[in-house]
């Protein structure tokens, strides 16, 4: 665990001097002032912790990075090429601050409410913080110490929104390392339906630290489709927490697709704590040169009749190293549960590493858990098959491996999100060395 | 069309072609038969370019090229394809991006266009009839949950398609039925032309019937050691395969 | 449901059946730990220098580590200073020279257990050496298996016969710094069985050392340890019980085999120390460390465990495959019941090309006990074609137990496949009343189903112990369908 004064950054300082939102709101200074003592006792996980096994945070921890964004560049042309979706309502932060005018919510459907986090304090005052523990991962203490922008979504009640809503997060490159801490809500009312896509870009390949909170509330019979891509560059550090409470009959599907980023961790928590309530959990990481992604998982199935299903797939090039661990709790009366879990990894080339541990923890007997988890390589009868039909080893590695990667986006719903995930993973695709 | 001088190959350094001899000439259907390990199948991979085999000693020469120093991809775009005794199956691609992938490949070597989605999908249609498939089959993963005989016809459409030069078929009638073998069986006599040739490895002679060979050739213990018409095919059906081991190898 | 439900659990939990005390005077150790225990020990035994020497370092290792606290079991603390170190039979601290010197309490005692030591055991071929708390007590076959050239017999005979391969393996495999037992072990362990089968010898017959814990307030501390030099071959057997006492009682092993070129060993327990009762009083806490190494090309280890007994079981026999084209297997059956915890699996180190591991993995779980797999399979980055698969299945009986997966995969090698399923079920309604409705009654059907969930690990077992294997599971789970 490193203590505050061990960091490189001054975090407890950059909270006293930066004119962080809600300073006038008793309620948000208490909080503030609960995560910084938690901060200063438990500092930055390390690697004697279980969860952080395989992932060192020294070098983030060394990295001096500041607060201060310069103004930056971005135009609207710039924010339609990077968007993953062309209709869509759409919030972009550039740098960490909220752009109204690349912004798209000026027609926003009855009983749709988008907003920046800090211009919506007061409407995520009950739920804000409640969805994640403070006390389990140092990095979530120092992002509600340092909040101060992100996307608040709230869906009211019987509202089935039209369009998916995006949340564009752009690191322009102009400030060279620059720390964001974001905090996203979003929250569906009874009955009501969205898709959110939490999109996270880095212009440059220049050093960024992102540390994103996001929180979903769903309350009865509510759908929410979830996706979040992650294409920052491949200097960056980027740390996400994602965390959804469920009540009966909700449904989230939530993809989790990582692409970027030097070093990069995930936390992706379900609570199904209503009955017939449902969470898919999918997601993919293709890694090549230097990269470390870790991608810890957990599902709590805490009611009778829930299920989950879970499937995350690893491409894995160069010399990155890729890190997974899924765990399911099945709680002692969480009867009737249905899970299963797979994550299956493909290694392409020597120098890369996987560390994988899909987990159980079962207190229930009349239950349906499963999991599984694979480490391979291309098979190679396919690939003389391809080959033998006339396409280049490299063209047929590369059909495989996109074929194996876009497997992860079999279950989801919309055909143009689909078809937009499935051009990004072929765009990053290595070109099919031989391992 | 094709000529195997003296062919000697082996897998993990056990011989299993022991010095082969073949010429085939453009339009020839030519059969090769054996018992079970006498190299059938060895023999199709060497000549499709599968990896893992050495060949120790002698050459195949394809329309005046060495075979043997082309990649496998390479081949498939001369015009050599091999349809296979069991075709893999790769979930997640779907059959009609494959036969584009592969026709296009094909066409570019030639120096042709790619054909367009609009025509590419009229020729696929059209071929699809010849084999009696349905069009569904085209937007499935390829050969996924296929059975054995609608595997064995999504070969032969991809040879139609394909239009080789030499066709290779290993084994193309084990696992179907009558009517399938039928139908398989028409797809490919309906492919017989004046400057295409094909070579049949299979087992059981109940082929034969349905694709006539213009010469039957006996493979055991990786030498040629019969060669006749397709009488020498009957006879074998009637004598079995242990008739041709007691006459010895051919001279 | 319900009513079917009542009648189950009104079943009489089973009887612990080896649970007697045997009446016979010892010589033990007072309580307590500290380096002049250690040199007691030694000098009871009548060691060489090198091994005290040892010894200590082990001991002064211990004292500069903390309790393990990773595995899911809970339990107090132990006090390490309330445990008698060392408890032997009156008189027989050489060890006896054949069975007639053998005291005959002793030998009635593992008649009712149901060892052979008699001469008529010869019928049932296996060779045992008997552990009766701290010593070797019997130790059958011996000049049999000279003949062959084999040596099997107490670990404290092997350190005056044959100190030069004691000093060249002990420790070789487990280092007394590789865990907080393992180091208490060698700090403290008093006997166990040591095996050497030289070159190119197939050992006839099956051996097996049979682990007895009598004497209160003792712990037991035995090491084994085994060689099977160049194309040999050995199937060693291993089996244990305690008396039922309402103190918890520890049992810290060590197991160290050593295979060479070509070398097969096929090691099997079955694991039946006292459980403690329906409300977790007294039992055996069971912590042990069994390592092999495949140190030569194309070994075989394979390791196959039914563990039926123990308040707390800790253990995770591994293998590590250095040798080109070894093989490394672990076939396991778990079951806990009433307060039982289970934390054990295995690891398959990767080192050496093409090595091969298989792993299968049963765990079932009844009462409010806790049964958790855990795991490693790592492939190191030189590790070519390495192939591990790994298959784990748990099935639970009843709401209030529970069942765990911790499988941990490293792979640091692009041409490693690596396979890994897990599954949960429970004995279904439906399967019951379908054996019912054929006629069998409750008891018969849950055996039934469970040696059937069981069945590839069982079949692993040599026969003898296959049988006792399916008996002891149906014992250990009786009473407790719901």
């Amino acid at each position: 665990m490193k203590q505050l004064n061990e960091l490189a950054t001054p975090f407890a300082t950059v909270a006293e001097s930066s004119d962080l939102p809600g300073q006038d709101l008793p309620w948000l200074q208490a909080l503030r002032q609960r995560a910084l003592t938690q901060f200063s006792t438990a500092g930055l996980p390390a690697k004697k912790q279980e969860d952080w096994k395989y992932t060192s945070l020294w070098n983030l921890s060394q990295h001096p990075f500041t607060h201060q964004a310069v103004e930056s560049t971005v135009d609207a042309a710039q924010v339609e090429d990077l968007a993953l979706l062309d209709d869509a309502y759409r919030l972009v932060i550039v740098d960490g601050v909220y752009v109204a005018t690349l912004s798209q919510l000026d027609d926003l459907p009855v009983g749709l409410t988008v907003r920046p986090f800090s211009a919506s304090l007061d409407s995520v005052k009950q739920q804000l913080g409640q969805q994640v523990a403070l006390d389990k991962v140092g990095l979530t203490a120092l992002n509600t110490l340092l909040m101060k922008e992100g996307v608040m979504v709230h869906v009211a009640a019987d509202t089935v929104v039209d369009k998916p809503i995006e949340l564009l997060v752009i690191n322009s490159g102009a400030t060279a390392d620059l720390a964001t801490h974001l905090r996203n809500m979003i929250v569906l009312d009874v009955n009501a339906q969205a898709t959110v896509v939490e999109h996270y870009v880095g212009v440059t390949d220049g050093v960024n630290f992102t540390n994103v909170v996001s929180e979903v509330v769903l309350a009865e019979q509510t759908e929410l489709f979830h996706y979040k891509l992650q294409q920052e560059s491949h200097q960056a550090f980027h740390i996400a927490t994602l965390a959804a409470k469920q009540a009966a009959g909700s449904q989230w599907h939530t993809q989790n697709i990582t692409l970027g980023g030097k070093l990069s961790r995930n936390d992706v928590h379900s609570r199904l704590e209503g009955e017939q309530s449902h969470t898919t959990m999918d997601g993919l990481y293709l890694l090549n040169d230097e990269q470390h992604a870790d991608t810890h998982t957990r599902i709590d199935h805490l009611v009778p009749n829930t299920t989950s299903n879970e499937l995350y797939k690893g491409v894995l090039n160069d010399e990155c190293h890729g890190v997974f661990n899924g765990k399911v709790i099945v709680h002692q009366d969480a009867q009737k549960t249905d899970s299963n879990q797979y994550n299956h990894n493909l290694l392409l080339s020597r120098g890369c590493a996987i560390d994988t541990k899909p987990e159980m923890e079962i207190y229930a007997d009349d239950v349906k858990c499963g999991h599984g988890s694979t480490v391979g390589q291309l098979d190679m009868d396919q690939l003389f098959f391809l080959r033998a039909r006339g396409l280049d080893d490299v063209t047929a590695r590369s059909l495989l491996t996109h074929a194996f990667a876009v497997d992860v986006l079999a279950r989801l719903p919309s055909e143009t999100i689909r078809q937009a995930l499935s051009a990004v993973i072929e765009q990053r695709l290595p070109r099919g060395e031989k391992s | 069309m094709l000529e195997i001088k003296n062919l000697h190959a082996s897998v993990d350094g056990k011989d299993i072609l022991k010095g082969i001899n073949l010429t085939v000439k453009p339009g020839e259907v030519h059969a090769i038969m054996g018992p079970n390990g006498a190299g059938k199948s060895t023999l199709s991979n060497v000549l499709a370019g599968r990896d893992g085999y050495e060949i120790t000693q002698g050459s195949v020469t394809f329309q005046d090229e060495d075979l043997l120093a082309l990649e496998a991809e390479e081949r498939a775009r001369r015009g050599v394809f091999l349809a296979f005794q069991y075709p893999v199956e790769i979930p997640g691609v779907s059959n009609i991006y494959l036969l584009k992938a592969a026709l296009n490949a094909v066409r570019t070597h030639q120096g042709l266009e790619e054909l367009d989605a609009m025509d590419f999908l009229t020729l696929v249609r059209e071929k699809l009839k010849l084999v009696k498939m349905d069009e569904d089959f085209m937007y499935r993963g390829v050969n996924e949950g296929f059975s054995g005989g609608e595997k064995k016809r999504n070969e032969i459409l991809q040879m139609a398609l394909l239009e080789p030069t030499l066709a290779i078929l290993d084994e193309t009638d084990s696992g179907l039925d009558i009517d399938a073998l039928k139908t398989v069986s028409e797809g490919v006599n309906a492919l017989r032309s004046a400057d295409r040739s094909i070579v049949m490895i299979t087992h059981y002679q109940r082929l034969l019937d349905y694709i006539v060979p213009d010469f039957v050739h006996v493979l055991s213990d990786g030498q040629i050691v019969k060669s006749g018409d397709k009488e020498l095919a009957k006879e074998l059906e009637s004598k079995g395969y242990s008739w041709v081991h007691a006459e010895g190898p051919a001279a | 449901m319900a009513e079917q439900k009542q009648q189950i659990e009104e079943f009489v939990p089973s009887e612990y059946s080896a649970g007697f005390v045997t009446e016979i005077e010892s010589d033990s150790l007072p309580p307590g730990l500290s380096e002049e225990t250690v040199r007691e020990i030694s000098r009871i035994k009548g060691e060489p220098e090198f091994l005290l020497e040892w010894r200590l370092e082990a001991y002064r290792h211990w004292l500069t580590l903390e309790t393990p606290e990773w595995a899911h079991v809970n339990y107090p603390e132990i006090d390490y200073q309330a445990i008698s170190y060392y408890s032997a039979p009156k008189d027989k601290k050489d060890g006896p020279k054949s069975l007639d010197e053998v005291d005959p309490e002793l030998l009635r005692t593992y008649e009712k257990l149901g060892v052979p030591l008699e001469e008529r055991a010869r019928l049932a071929g296996v060779a045992v050496d008997a552990v009766f708390d701290s010593v070797s007590v019997a130790n059958t076959f011996q000049d049999k298996l000279a003949e062959e050239g084999i040596l099997f017999m107490p670990f404290s005979k092997a350190v005056k016969q044959h100190p030069e391969l004691l000093k060249k393996y002990l420790g070789s495999v487990v280092s007394y710094r590789d865990n907080y037992y393992a180091a208490l072990n060698s700090a403290v362990f008093s006997d166990g069985s040591f095996v050497y089968i030289p070159k190119g010898v197939r050992c006839p017959m099956e051996l097996s050392t049979y682990f007895r814990i009598n004497a209160a307030n003792t712990g037991q501390f035995e090491r084994t340890l085994i060689i099977a030099d160049d194309d040999s071959h050995v199937s060693y057997l291993e089996g244990c019980t305690a008396p039922m006492r309402d103190e918890n009682q520890l049992h810290a092993a060590v197991v160290e085999l050593v295979a060479m070129d070509r070398a097969e060993i096929k090691y099997s327990t079955v694991q039946n120390w006292y459980p403690g009762d329906e409300n977790g009083k007294g039992g055996i806490y069971n912590f042990v460390t069994k390592r092999a190494a495949c140190r030569g090309e194309s070994s075989k280890v394979s390791w196959t465990q039914v563990e039926t007994g123990s308040a707390i079981t800790w253990k995770y026999p591994s293998v590590i495959l250095q040798g080109d084209n070894s093989t490394g297997e672990f076939y396991s059956v778990a079951v806990t019941n009433n307060m039982q915890q289970a934390d054990t699996g295995t690891k398959m180190i990767h080192l050496g090309k093409n090595t091969t591991s298989t792993i299968i993995s049963k765990g079932i779980s009844a009462g409010r006990s806790s049964n958790a797999y855990r795991g490693l399979v790592r492939i190191g980055p030189n590790a070519e074609n390495a192939r591990n698969y790994t298959e784990c299945d748990s099935l639970l009986m009843g709401d209030t137990c529970a069942a765990h997966t911790f499988p941990y995969i490293e792979v640091k090698n692009p041409t490693a496949q690596v396979e890994h399923e897990a599954s949960t079920s429970k004995i279904s309604e439906d399967q019951l009343f379908y054996c019912k409705q054929r006629g069998m009654d409750l008891e018969d059907a849950v055996s039934m189903i469970v040696n059937g969930f069981c069945k590839e690990v069982i079949h692993q077992l040599p026969m003898e112990f296959a049988v006792e294997a399916q008996n002891l599971l149906g014992l250990s789970l009786e009473g407790s369908v719901g």
